[in-house]
């Protein structure tokens, strides 16, 4: 959280400078290093052994899986055997289904997580309260709480965004109690010195000094929601990617369960990035500190 | 000479004795101590590790309290047993380690004390930042973040923080100390000039002896825990100083007489098991 300020314009077309030249020199040395070839031979070498044990030589135990050939056909495919490809909206629905649900329980999470987890922090008081809660709480696996989340919620849809809630809220709250913690008192004896009323330290203090935390929790928490969100599915839903995976072992449609475990890597490395996207600006003074 | 022609910021340390934990294991930290600092002085604080110094400094600034004595700024006390010090903006501290914020730009960090006091507009704050960044010569990185300077521009950046504030006393607790030999003289050049400009006083604590007599008006030897006051030494060499101080004979006269002063107590300190020393 920067003081508001108007800066002056030149400065800012200087620093959007510096940032994209940055960025630019950044991969320039990246392209020249050895990691991006690497990375292609790496995956080559993946689809070459996948596609070996299962349609090439069928090895044993592998000749039931469905290899890249006929996945990648599927996938692409305008007219699909199973009902599932990129020219079939109901692929998007799914994907879109499951977002939501995502897009609803980490909002909801982060929405009281970080309040809850930044006052945990600063009000000692608070913490003595709820912090034996939160820690008897959080250790339980995600799964237990399938019951009693659908008995609270029987709706089956409330039941599932309940569950993903549950373990982003966690992990946000947990973080950023850590983030709090882990500023350094002279930070809070210096805004004191410099006559900060308490909201001055809440809010220059408190909120930024724990920022890199909070965006750390904020990543678990994206990745359990989505840990919890294909399990909740998988039990109970009519729609997602977890549910479409679950329904094509039932249905016996392999193809389509590999597509939907891709399609889940894909969006859940694009949500992870995204929060990155969002903590990079919050945190300037990050960004700069590790940029040549 | 030692005083500067101001007329605020003196300070008056009465009989103060601080006892950490006094139920449990009883550290006796400071051992009725008294000092008088006039308004506009340089005082300058030297002593055995672990001898009270910091105590001393976090009492005045109002991070703890005291077990008995008391402490008065421009003769009204801000710190007896009853009641610690609160922390304010007319006594700022500029710690060992640095603590500027790291989330702030360097104006940012500066214009923080008039912004939340209320003092100025955010503007009005820029502006007189600026000011005093520009006396120090810091100007060019005020859009910096901290991460991007080096320790020494810091250091210098802590001490605009603090002068653009309405204050009456700047606390420093060994802010050069980890710094090289040559980064450090450029820092003392830098505090002297801060000094003759401002007239405020100054409360510095070191373990350098050297930098002691260099910047201070009057050099006060602590004697090892519990702390008192042993020596107060007047350094009668006029202001404006400069590196030819470090050449003349009244500098190694007084040199001599707080080395001695000191060893004193860090034979004490060593013979008390204590390792490091002054
Ligand atoms: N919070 C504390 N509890 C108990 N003892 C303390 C505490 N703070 C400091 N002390 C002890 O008080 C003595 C003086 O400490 P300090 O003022 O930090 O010394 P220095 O002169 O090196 O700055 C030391 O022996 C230290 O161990
Ligand atoms: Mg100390």
């Amino acid at each position: 959280m920067q003081i508001p300020s108007a800066k002056p314009k030149g400065d800012a077309v200087l620093a959007e400078i510096t940032n994209f030249e940055a960025m630019a020199f950044r991969l320039k040395q990246w392209i020249k290093s050895p990691r991006p070839y690497l990375m292609v031979a790496g995956l080559l070498l993946f689809l070459a052994v996948w596609y070996m044990t299962t349609e090439l030589f069928k090895l044993p135990r592998f000749e039931k899986l469905p290899g890249p050939v006929a996945v990648i056909r599927e996938w692409l495919s305008e007219d699909p055997s199973y009902g599932i490809s990129i020219y079939v909206s109901e692929y998007y629905l799914h994907i879109i289904k499951s977002m939501m649900r995502v897009f609803e329980a980490f909002g909801l999470a982060t929405l009281l997580g970080v309040p809850l987890g930044l006052f945990m922090g600063w009000k000692k008081v608070f913490r003595d309260y709820t912090f034996p809660i939160d820690e008897t709480l959080r250790p339980i696996p995600m799964l237990a709480w399938v019951p009693l989340a659908i008995l609270m919620w029987p709706a089956r849809e409330a039941a599932i965004v309940y569950l993903t809630f549950l373990a982003a809220f966690f992990a946000t709250t947990l973080n950023t109690l850590l983030g709090v913690e882990s500023i350094d008192e002279v930070y809070f004896r210096a805004a004191r010195c410099l006559g900060s009323k308490p909201r001055h330290i809440f809010f220059r203090v408190v909120v930024p000094g724990a920022l890199p935390y909070i965006f750390t929790g904020l990543q678990i928490s994206m990745g359990v929601a989505w840990f919890s969100l294909v399990a909740g599915e998988m039990l109970a839903g009519e729609y997602g990617l977890g549910y479409l995976i679950w329904n094509s072992f039932v249905m016996v449609q392999y193809p389509i369960i590999v597509i939907a475990m891709v399609t889940l890597g894909f969006i859940g490395w694009a949500s992870s990035a995204a929060i990155r996207f969002v903590g990079a600006l919050l945190m300037k003074w990050k960004v700069r500190e590790v940029s040549p | 000479m030692s005083n500067n022609g101001s007329t605020v910021g003196s300070v008056s340390i009465r009989n103060v004795t601080k006892i950490f934990d006094p139920e449990g294991a009883h550290v006796l930290a400071l051992d009725n101590c008294s000092l008088e600092i006039p308004a506009g002085e340089f005082c300058v604080i030297v002593g055995p590790s672990g001898c009270g110094k910091t105590t001393l400094l976090n009492a005045i600034a109002g991070f703890h309290g005291i077990s008995s004595g008391e402490i008065s700024l421009d003769g009204v006390p801000i710190c007896t047993p009853e009641k610690m010090a609160e922390p304010g903006a007319d006594r700022i501290v500029v710690f060992q380690n640095g603590a500027l914020f790291p989330w702030y730009t360097v104006m940012e960090n500066v214009i923080y004390g008039p912004v939340v006091q209320g003092k100025m507009t955010e503007a009005e704050a820029r502006q007189a930042a600026g000011k005093i960044l520009g006396e120090m010569g810091l100007q060019g990185i005020a859009n910096c973040y901290i991460n991007e300077i080096s320790s020494g521009m810091r250091r210098r950046v802590e001490i605009a923080r603090a002068m653009v504030n309405d204050l009456k006393i700047l606390l420093m607790d060994e802010p050069y100390r980890a710094m090289d030999a040559l980064t450090k003289s450029v820092m003392h050049k830098h505090l002297l000039d801060v000094y003759d400009r401002a007239h405020k006083t100054i409360f510095f604590i070191t373990h350098d002896l050297e930098e002691a007599i260099y910047l201070g008006s009057r050099v006060v030897v602590m004697t090892t825990r519990p702390g008192r006051i042993k020596k107060v030494i007047d350094v009668d060499i006029p202001r404006p100083r400069d590196l030819q101080v470090l050449a003349s004979e009244r500098y190694r006269e007084l040199k001599m007489e707080v080395l001695e002063a000191v060893q004193e107590e860090a034979r004490k300190a060593f013979e008390a098991g204590e390792r490091e020393f002054a």
